[in-house]
């Protein structure tokens, strides 16, 4: 069985349990990463 | 895998530990929750060795969601920085409302809060916003 070893993003908490959780830069690198997402999905229409 | 909680061991008597400990033989990558009591995903998290994704618990937060709004005000308004943001309703018992109070004052925007004073939590102003009855 393969190993995974690499993730989408990289943030500095392993869960995701709330906002009061995250940094600033957690959450914008989020967003980047989710505007990222919909242009790729968009470019495959 | 989809679990619904009447198609569980749940419904027999197992508890939510007992169902982490289930999950967690399977080696999961990510389990994403979603749960009626506030905190059961911290307990979750604290049995299982993958992510847990808080799809919302109880009354306390719904992080993807709000996540989700701020794209979509982005996607709109392009920023959040210095938007005046009005999020009406019930916010007492709204964990989504819990949650963009806590992002979008991250992100740099004003958030008023406009509701009823038996739907607006005491501790509101704790958290920085603006209260209007």
């Amino acid at each position: 069985m393969a190993i995974k070893t690499d993730k989408a993003i990289k943030i500095s908490q392993k869960h995701l349990l709330g906002i009061q959780d995250l940094s600033i830069n957690d959450v914008n690198l989020i967003l980047d990463e989710a505007l990222e997402f919909i242009k790729i999905n968009q470019s495959k229409k | 895998m989809s679990m619904n909680i009447s198609n569980s061991a749940i419904k027999k008597g197992e508890t939510l530990i007992d169902t982490a400990m289930t999950l967690n033989a399977m080696h999961p990558d990510i389990i994403v929750i979603r749960h009626q009591d506030s905190g059961a995903c911290n307990l979750l998290s604290q049995k299982v060795n993958c992510a847990v994704l808080n799809a919302g618990d109880g009354r306390r937060e719904h992080p993807t969601q709000a996540l989700l709004d701020a794209l979509t005000i982005i996607n709109r308004k392009k920023k959040i920085e210095g938007l005046k943001i009005a999020i009406c309703g019930d916010i007492l018992h709204s964990r989504v409302a819990r949650s963009n109070i806590y992002l979008l004052n991250m992100l740099g925007a004003e958030v008023n809060i406009v509701a009823p004073t038996n739907l607006m939590p005491k501790e509101i102003e704790k958290i920085w916003c603006k209260r209007i009855y």
